[in-house]
């Protein structure tokens, strides 16, 4: 059995309101920092203020005499506790009695009957410190000389080599001509409105309960029971869907390990009786969670006169968290550069280091809108030396197209829609006819125009960890999705419900999904980010054509036939017949006695296949040379997403990320005090996030080409939600190139730097 | 967050005389200022007691009579924006009071506030005090080595802070040859600002009663410009009032300063002198926008805002 083809009554069809927005809206939604269980107590978390070296002495004898705390925990108190001593996040204690890796890092911890004597109580406790060197950029991380995060290891946390062809020869044959250049992205944070927030509730069975929203729910669930010393079977993480997971809630650094301050409320919760809950503070959210990295890529091309890149070499350097590598860095980040364009020969090395930055780690997207930046502006800046288009240059580039393999890996990639976007962005925005190369003669002064383009492929949404799932029949017809690692965000639980309701035929509203739950499945690795999309709405429709197997053999037993005599009615009806006699029926609701029908679906992709999701974008940008400030006025975009669930969900999906990207590319960066290493830019005053009031016009178009099974149960879509953060970020840096003929190698592309290229400051 | 007291006074006399009594009480009005540095537990020192002047009434109005148009202390800022009164004859400040923040923190934030609110600086407003620079007390300004990019001075630092003034109204005011009048005296603007924390000469229990703004002789034209990274919430990276007589012909009188660049608003004196004797133009506009940073001394990550202050005086004449 397979599911039905088009036309659909729901995917991509269905226009009504939202379908959570009547329970967001009346507050009946519970946020993550919303989720408060009877007699809970509240965690504070005391953070460094110095980025490396070791506590010299910690007093926290005022904050254990202060009425209403109840317990309070410092690095000492674990490392003396033979239970605590054992706990490791990731590799490392529990808190840092052997050595502070970072400014923000969680010192000491401090349970309260409310936040605010816990909060009071955190400031009380005394500290003083052993500073040491420390260090912060990606090349001098890695650096002979460079002060160890992790003594005695070396910095070195992540290496990459990706080789294909002879770039050292094909780069020095006669009509090639070589351009090199550098490029700094910079370390970002998501800034989310809603900062992590958790309850965590240990009971005297032993019984583990968290609520929070996070990708992450199963090594939530595998690290508490490890650290609290239970079996897998007594900890339940619920992951709410009612907050978004951003990345940044999912783990202590891209290991995939709950944080410090959440194996520190459960082992409180266990110690206390009580449940804990935690609800981080923005600050606390900028300083102490996950931030994409800050990469430095030097980048070299080969071309021939027609715009055909010959050779690629790129070396990247990324920080790497000081605690793990991370999936935005160097080492995650260059197999973007040869996923848009089959390049003949290429050698990409990336070295990532351990430096005393923040935590680093999944962001939307993590490992491609910087690398896109990086290759997209140097290609432009390829099609600038030649004085040709810059789409003229893409055609002249071999762009992978339907039916090509990883030329690299020799994998089948499901399916290729670069080519479809790029050609969708040109119509829509009519870039051929705008597009007129900067003119070096023409006088900078007031506001000028310019517009720019980019592609960019990237495996987020195109494939996942395998995934489980259920969807279990109630007595009146009506199901309910069981799935044990929810899509946290708001479009992801309606997106579930369509693929349900369409596989089933059933109304909409004969379907809910409740908060992810770990209880429904098992440790199968997390889904996170898009790849929810593909393989939880994948498990869904599998899940959905077991029931509907299970119902057919039920009906058939019923109506005394055989199930290849009967039709399942998929307009809503709720009922199977005789195919021959219409008349005879049953309902779905007589399908509902016992033992009850649970579907149940088990998704991963066949060996030796891998997914890409495609973008094409072009940017319109006003840059006044007089201000070097820059106004976006319009953005085009189109992406390859395989089939359209939710139309209102990827509609909002690709305008949201067009606006991170231009923030990305205009405005923000949170990077420690260079001469301290201390917190610095820990508000959202400092950190220039875009405003509403800056959004552009933005026109947005998808490729639908439905993937099919065996790659796909979900009626064909692709994760769509992260990828249109990535070519805006490339477009808009190409734009002001075009605009005002300065290239700007270093992110954000502030005023400052405008105004210093074009030599106005 | 430790716990504040809160005292409702019923007059100015009675709020002036609490506050001198109590040494560890400060005046709140819309609190866009105060809150915020509550939260981030970063002021110097943090008030015991919070005396909220809106509990007294009549303290926000706009009236303009026998020349002078008097703006209450407590009057909104997206008030005076709006007010028709202060479009017409006070342009420039209607212009900064519009400029201000968001419509939010305009319908919260009051004139006094916003000329009262402490300098800026993210290494003196960081979270918990964690730099102690030298305005709190400190041996070094950690700008001087840091990062000085946005909020910092490009006139060089009164008492080595290099902090800046963030205030959009005071810039207008200034242009406007305005006075503060407080329980005590009434100041020039000049007079008002004073390189000393908290950025003004109000003593404990001294309070801003009235901000005079004498009405400009017929004939006379003022503009506000503000340039910032993004087009609302942002404080200035450079702003400019300008206010001239006569606006057609030969300049015989004017004012020019700067916000947003130094620790006060910065009076370009050299730009007045540049703009007198000569007549409106783009040319006259860009030699006076030079002449307004001609004593800039940028500090190693900010010379681009001598560009942008320069670039805010010449809008500002043009406008």
């Amino acid at each position: 059995m397979s599911l039905q083809g088009p036309p659909y009554r729901l995917v991509g069809q269905w226009a009504g309101v939202r379908l959570e927005a009547p329970a967001r809206i009346s507050g009946q939604f519970k946020l993550g920092a919303d989720w408060n269980l009877p007699n809970q107590a509240y965690l504070k978390v005391k953070l460094s203020t110095i980025p490396s070296g070791t506590i010299a002495s910690m007093d926290a004898s005022a904050a254990r005499a202060m009425p209403g705390v109840l317990a309070v925990v410092t690095p000492s108190d674990v490392q003396n506790n033979a239970a605590w001593s054992k706990i490791k996040v990731g590799t490392y204690p529990l808190l840092p009695y052997d050595r502070i890796r970072h400014a923000g890092e969680v010192i000491a911890a401090v349970v309260a009957e409310d936040p605010y004597v816990a909060e009071e109580a955190c400031q009380a406790i005394n500290v003083t410190y052993n500073p040491s060197p420390f260090v912060l950029a990606p090349e001098d991380a890695i650096a002979s000389s460079a002060p160890l995060v992790n003594p005695p290891a070396s910095n070195e946390s992540a290496t990459v080599t990706y080789k294909f062809g002879d770039a050292a020869t094909a780069m020095t044959q006669p009509g090639i001509t070589q351009l090199s250049s550098r490029y700094e992205s910079a370390l970002i944070q998501h800034n989310n409105i809603m900062p992590h927030a958790f309850t965590i509730s240990v009971d005297t069975t032993g019984r583990v309960e968290m609520y929070t929203a996070t990708q992450a729910s199963k090594t939530h669930a595998s690290d508490l029971a490890t650290a609290l010393g239970v079996s897998a079977s007594r900890v339940r993480v619920y992951s709410l869907s009612s907050d978004g997971g951003f990345g940044d809630k999912g783990d202590a650094g891209g290991g995939y390990t709950a944080f410090p301050p959440e194996i520190l409320a459960a082992i409180l919760s266990q110690q206390l009786g009580r449940p804990v809950h935690h609800r981080w503070t923005h600050e606390e959210n900028l300083l102490v969670s996950l931030h994409r990295s800050k990469v430095v890529f030097y980048i070299t091309t080969g071309y021939n006169s027609s715009g055909t890149v010959m050779a690629l070499t790129a070396q990247g350097y990324g920080t790497g968290s000081p605690y793990t590598s991370s999936s935005s860095n160097a080492s995650g980040a260059l197999n973007n550069f040869i996923w848009t364009y089959k390049f003949p020969n290429f050698t990409l090395n990336g070295n990532d280091g351990h430096a005393n930055t923040y935590r680093q780690g999944p962001m939307r997207n993590p490992a491609s809108p910087h690398p896109a930046w990086a290759l997209s502006s140097h290609l432009d800046m390829v099609a600038a030396a030649l004085g040709i288009n810059p789409v003229t240059m893409m055609q002249a580039n071999n762009m992978y197209t339907q039916g090509d393999k990883d030329q690299l890996t020799g994998y089948r990639i499901i399916s290729i829609g670069q080519p479809d976007c790029l050609n969708r962005v040109l119509t829509l925005s009519g870039f051929m006819s705008k597009w007129k190369a900067f003119n070096k003669s023409t006088p900078l002064t007031g506001v000028v125009h310019g517009i720019g383009i980019a592609n960019h492929a990237t495996g987020n949404g195109g494939t996942a960890a395998a995934e489980t799932g259920a969807i279990m029949m109630a007595a009146d017809g009506s199901f309910n999705i069981l799935i044990d690692n929810n899509s946290v965000g708001g479009g992801g639980r309606e997106r579930n419900i369509i693929i349900a309701a369409e596989a089933l035929g059933l109304p909409l509203g004969m379907v809910t999904m409740d908060n992810g739950d770990t209880d429904c499945g098992i440790d199968t690795g997390n889904t996170v980010g898009s790849g929810a999309t593909k393989h939880v709405g994948d498990v869904i429709g599998l899940a959905c054509l077991d029931a509907k197997s299970q119902m057919l053999a039920r009906a058939a037993t019923l109506l005394n036939t055989t199930t290849d005599k009967l039709t399942y009615a998929l307009d809503g009806t709720m009922q199977i017949y005789v195919t021959a006699t219409p008349t005879q029926s049953v309902t779905f609701a007589q399908l509902g006695g016992y033992p009850r029908i649970v579907g149940r679906g088990t998704m991963t992709l066949p060996p030796s296949t891998t997914g890409r999701v495609y973008n094409s974008a072009v940017s319109e940008v006003d840059v006044d040379t007089d201000t070097g400030l820059v106004t976006v006025t319009d953005v085009y975009q189109v992406e390859d997403i395989g089939q359209k669930i939710f139309n209102s969900g990827c509609d909002t999906q690709m305008k949201s990320g067009i606006l991170m990207a231009l923030g990305m590319a205009l405005q923000e960066e949170q990077w420690p005090d260079v001469p301290t290493g201390m917190q610095l830019m820990t508000s959202h005053l400092d950190i220039k996030n875009p405003l509403v009031t800056q959004m552009p016009n933005m026109v947005v178009d998808f490729i639908q080409n439905p993937e099919l099974p065996p790659d796909s149960y979900n009626f064909g879509a692709k994760g769509m939600g992260e990828p249109p953060i990535n070519p805006s970020v490339p477009a808009t840096a190409n734009a002001i190139y075009n605009a005002v003929g300065a290239r700007i190698y270093n992110l954000p592309m502030t005023c400052d730097k405008i105004l210093k290229a074009l030599g106005k400051a | 967050m430790k716990q504040i007291l809160h005292y409702s006074p019923t007059s100015l006399a009675d709020a002036s005389a609490y506050l001198t009594k109590n040494a560890g009480s400060k005046a709140i009005a819309g609190g866009t200022e105060l809150y915020y540095s509550l939260k981030q537990n970063n002021l110097p020192s943090e008030p015991t007691i919070l005396v909220d002047l809106k509990s007294i009434p009549n303290l926000d109005y706009i009236t303009e009579s026998g020349g002078v148009l008097k703006i209450g202390p407590l009057t909104k800022l997206a008030e005076i924006a709006n007010s028709t009164t202060v479009q017409t004859n006070y342009r420039a400040l209607a212009q900064a009071a519009g400029a201000v923040a968001s419509p939010v923190i305009r319908n919260m934030g009051t004139i006094a506030g916003n000329i009262t609110q402490d300098v800026w600086c993210w290494y003196y407003r960081g979270t918990d005090n964690l730099y102690n620079c030298l305005r709190k007390g400190g041996v070094i300004c950690y700008a001087t080595a840091g990062d000085n990019r946005w909020y910092h001075s490009i006139f060089g630092g009164p008492k080595g802070c290099n902090a800046i003034h963030p205030s959009d109204t005071a810039t207008a005011l200034s242009a406007l040859n305005a006075s503060v009048v407080t329980t005590k005296q009434t100041l020039t603007m000049d007079n008002f600002f004073y390189n000393l924390a908290p950025g003004n000469t109000l003593a404990q229990g001294e309070l801003i009663t009235e901000i005079d703004v004498p009405t400009p002789a017929a004939g006379s034209k003022s503009a506000f410009v503000k340039l910032a990274n993004r087009n609302s919430i942002d404080f200035a990276l450079a702003n400019a009032a300008v206010w001239y007589t006569p606006a057609s012909g030969a300049v015989t009188s004017c004012k020019i300063y700067l916000g947003g660049v130094f620790q006060v608003p910065y009076h370009a004196t050299a730009a007045e002198t540049a703009l007198k004797g000569q007549t409106i133009s783009a040319t006259t506009a860009a030699t006076v926008g030079t002449a307004a940073v001609s004593a800039a001394t940028p500090m190693t990550g900010n010379s681009f805002k001598k560009q942008l202050a320069s670039i805010a005086v010449q809008r500002a004449l043009l406008a």
